[in-house]
């Protein structure tokens, strides 16, 4: 069952032309150009309850104004969407109960007090049992690793420690559904990793249904099972994962390690060089006897070492993307 | 209800908790302010030393009026940093964070900050001067008059909170609203004494059009039996409008917000 | 150049290019003296306000038009940066040089100064020339010129004044929070908001002997005709002195204050 439905959604925002200069600013005190431009042109959409959905595309292309409008931030222009039974823009407070949304460019706890005060804040605005409260900060502080971080003032925290706390906070009230843009930005490796790592458990053990964006193609990766690319506020692919890879035509990509300096030239022969720099070498070859190819290469050049891997994702997308631009 | 009221002391304890994060800046809060008392009490003692009665007010009357005013402003400086943050929470789209949640926007958004260190300066020397001046005057101390007294306060806070939001609105949907607060909050400074002093006009207009008089002069007459029937109407009157209006206008501004955005 | 003179100059510069905050600071002045005007107007329609103020009808009125100008040009904003050389180390830089602290910080000001005290007068004499016209105050060249040379050490006193006051940033943590109530109550008593010679004997002699009421009050009386020859010549007397005194004051705490400077930071 869908808990997520959208359908047509458009957004449309006018905003003001204005020269540079202050005789800029007097021609538009008497005279304004409204322009209009569409943030979101026609997305649709379904996800299913328990489901992590990664929501792509490029900057500007409407991630975070359709996740705006699926909290009740925004009013769209046109189209319909449900979420958990509910219309999100009439913003009901039994609606408010069921999702969150974490955004990691704001945030909503309180600077100078230590976080556990801003979930206490929380827990009043979401009328909360104590009981309840208690048990969700301890299992959500030990699985998040914050537990010691409790009484140290949020101005005090690193970036990481930060976004914890903002996704601890976002949860205290058990939503069902989780908005998460851009949850890991800025974020080192390790911050990512444990962020992730405690997003997949959690969903595995509460079946929150997510919906994620992110730059970070890892984060995607590691997380969704499907993804929505957007491009130009309109839906171009809606599907797995893994079926992006085989869109894009089957290929891998063989790394290759050898004893002695080899020349782009020696490699052509085999396949599509992608990299050829002294002793490394990375080949782009079809799925289809790859393997009497390597045989080959094995026979042919000093190989000390070698991978095979699937085409980057990253990779994949933007050919997406391409494809789209050319279209339109 | 009692979400709100527990909301309510939540975020007071949230507030004085930063505060007293920056100790030194809770201190030359509550320093400079009683600066500013000190101008405001340099009226009372000239209302003393010219011995002047404003129509059959004695200084010991106005005495009451200054002590309101001062008293009243206390209770503003409790929330009116919020009023002057709407601005940047709508630039930066700070308001969003607040547009989820399941609790009133109005509420959240003009009432979660509340900034005590003048407001303790204020309230304390306000509530003195009131007392000092009920006791000298020989005004009676009855259950009407006090409750009623403390009736009015309130109906003042709800004037000025309304009065005082409605300009503040304006910042969804321009930028920069500088000019147009400073004269507003000028305007606070004429209930410095008693609107008797003022002509007919000025006092028609400060009581009907814009009620800043309305805030601090009615309760200090009600104190002195002069509150005619019709006047205590307009005193419970005008905060249920202006409140009216705020409100109406807040949902305009956050409609307009939800609608223009993206 | 001389390097005050160089200084003096860049103050001049600097008081230019935020000649339209002056400007706004001293509209929204302009609330205040419309109160006062009005509550002066009804003392003094019912009552023998005069009596009791010494002050009569058109001096008051003149002083409140005038008080808050003058409060508004002596007034300074050096101490917090002051503050921030002496803790952060921005000293240095001075030390280094050949300049005197104090010297580089009275050019700066006066610099500062000087284009708002040009804005000043022209103000001035359309309200005096106003009240002239209204109030029937009589005016005299000497008056006028005794005016300017009252308020030229008016300056120099609140100066030096506040430059001591931004001393004790040497000794005190956390003094730059408080310069703010000082300005405010410094501005009272000099009579920046009323006269303090309203209120009898005793405050008219306390205000003679504290050094605060010739920043403000001392001026604005020499134009509105209050003091006779004699009193003025005094009144002068007695802001020299002070000058003297915040003068003197100022460059001991300034030996000690740097001996202490140069110890912690060395």
């Amino acid at each position: 069952m869908a808990v997520i439905e959208v359908q047509h959604l458009k957004k449309e925002f006018s905003y003001y032309k204005k020269k540079p200069g202050l005789a800029g600013s007097l021609h538009n005190l008497f005279h304004r150009e409204t322009l209009t431009k569409e943030a979101v042109r026609d997305i649709s959409f379904s996800v299913e309850k328990g489901e992590i959905i990664g929501l792509l595309g490029p900057n500007g292309a409407g991630k975070t104004t359709t996740l705006k409008m699926l909290s009740g931030i925004l009013y769209p222009t046109s189209g319909q969407a449900v979420v958990d039974g509910f219309v999100p823009w009439e913003r009901q407070n039994a609606f408010k109960r069921r999702f969150s949304i974490v955004m990691g460019q704001k945030n909503q706890l309180w600077w100078d007090l230590p976080a556990s005060d801003s979930f206490y804040l929380n827990k009043c605005i979401f009328n909360i049992d104590d009981q309840q409260y208690i048990h969700t900060i301890e299992e959500l502080s030990e699985l998040l690793e914050v537990r010691e971080l409790m009484s140290v003032q949020v101005r005090r925290l690193s970036l990481g420690e930060r976004m914890k706390m903002e996704i601890l906070a976002a949860l205290i009230h058990r939503p069902d559904i989780l908005f998460l843009d851009e949850p890991t930005i800025g974020l080192d490796i390790v911050s990512q990793q444990k962020i992730r790592g405690f997003l997949r458990y959690y969903n595995e053990q509460q079946k929150t249904t997510i919906i994620l964006t992110s730059h970070y193609m890892r984060d995607i990766e590691e997380l969704c099972q499907r993804a929505v690319i957007i491009s130009q506020g309109q839906v171009v692919y809606d599907d797995t994962l893994s079926k992006i890879n085989q869109l894009m035509g089957d290929k891998k990509v063989l790394t290759l390690k050898f004893s002695e300096d080899i020349s782009a030239q020696q490699l052509a022969p085999f396949g599509k060089v992608r990299e050829c720099k002294c002793r490394e070498g990375i080949l782009e070859l079809p799925k289809e006897g790859i393997r009497t190819t390597m045989a080959d290469i094995l026979s042919r050049l000093p190989v000390e070492d070698f991978t095979v891997t699937e085409v980057p994702l990253e990779e994949s997308i933007a050919l997406i993307f391409r494809k789209e631009g050319a279209v339109s | 209800m009692r979400k709100y009221l527990r909301l309510t002391g939540a975020l007071m304890k949230l507030s004085l908790m930063s505060q007293l994060e920056y100790r030194i800046n809770f201190i030359s809060g509550v320093m400079v302010e009683m600066g500013w008392m000190l101008v405001k009490l340099l009226y009372v003692a000239v209302v003393y030393r010219i011995g002047v009665n404003i129509g059959t007010f004695t200084p010991d009357h106005i005495m009451i009026f200054i002590g309101i005013y001062v008293l009243m402003t206390g209770f503003y400086m409790l929330y009116y940093l919020n009023f002057t943050l709407i601005g940047h929470m709508v630039q930066t789209g700070e308001l969003d964070m607040y547009l989820v949640k399941p609790v009133s926007l109005q509420y959240i958004i003009t009432l979660r900050q509340w900034s005590f260190p003048m407001f303790l300066t204020n309230a304390t020397a306000g509530s003195i001067l009131i007392i000092a001046g009920w006791h000298r005057a020989g005004l009676p101390v009855s259950f009407v008059r006090v409750a009623g007294f403390l009736f009015l306060l309130l109906c003042s806070n709800l004037l000025t909170y309304s009065l005082y939001l409605i300009p503040n609105l304006l910042s969804f949907w321009i930028i920069s609203t500088g000019g147009l607060d400073n004269i507003i909050a000028a305007m606070w400074d004429f209930n410095n004494m008693p609107c008797m002093i003022y002509g007919k006009w000025m006092q028609r207009i400060g009581i009907f059009i814009l009620p800043v008089f309305v805030i601090t002069n009615f309760p200090g007459l009600f104190i002195m039996g002069e509150l005619r029937p019709f006047m205590f109407v307009w005193a419970v009157g005008a905060p249920v409008i202006f409140f009216i209006i705020a409100r109406l206008l807040w949902k305009r501004a956050v409609k307009n917000y939800s609608s223009a955005s993206s | 150049m001389n390097p005050y003179r160089c200084v003096f100059h860049m103050g001049i510069e600097k008081s230019l290019e935020y000649r339209v905050n002056f400007l706004l600071t001293m509209t929204s002045s302009i609330f205040p003296v419309i109160i006062q005007t009005i509550m002066w107007t009804y003392f003094y329609g019912k009552t023998d306000a005069a009596a009791s103020t010494g002050y009569t009808y058109s001096q008051i009125m003149i002083y409140t038009l005038l008080a808050t100008l003058v409060s508004q040009l002596v007034s300074t904003g050096f101490a917090w940066q002051m503050n921030d050389d002496i803790k952060r180390g921005g000293l240095n830089k001075y030390l280094v040089r050949p300049v005197h602290y104090g010297g580089y910080q009275l050019s700066s000001f006066l610099g500062e100064k000087i284009p708002q005290l040009l804005m000043l007068l022209v103000v001035s004499v359309a309200v005096i020339s106003f009240s002239a016209a209204v109030f029937g105050l009589t005016l005299s060249a000497t008056r006028i010129l005794l005016f300017i040379i009252s308020l030229l050490f008016a300056l120099a006193l609140n100066f030096f004044l506040f430059y001591t006051v931004a001393l004790t940033s040497f000794w005190l943590t956390d003094v730059d929070q408080f310069f703010g109530t000082i300005s405010i109550v410094l501005v009272v008593i000099s009579g920046g908001v009323l006269p303090l010679d309203i209120f009898g004997e005793k405050t008219v002699l306390i205000t003679k002997i504290l050094p605060f009421g010739y920043t403000t009050q001392f001026p604005v009386n020499i134009i509105n005709g209050r003091y006779d020859m004699q009193a003025v010549g005094v009144g002068f007397l007695c802001q020299l002195f002070w000058v003297a005194f915040f003068g003197i004051l100022g460059e001991v705490l300034w030996k000690k204050g740097l001996q202490r400077y140069v110890a912690v930071s060395g």
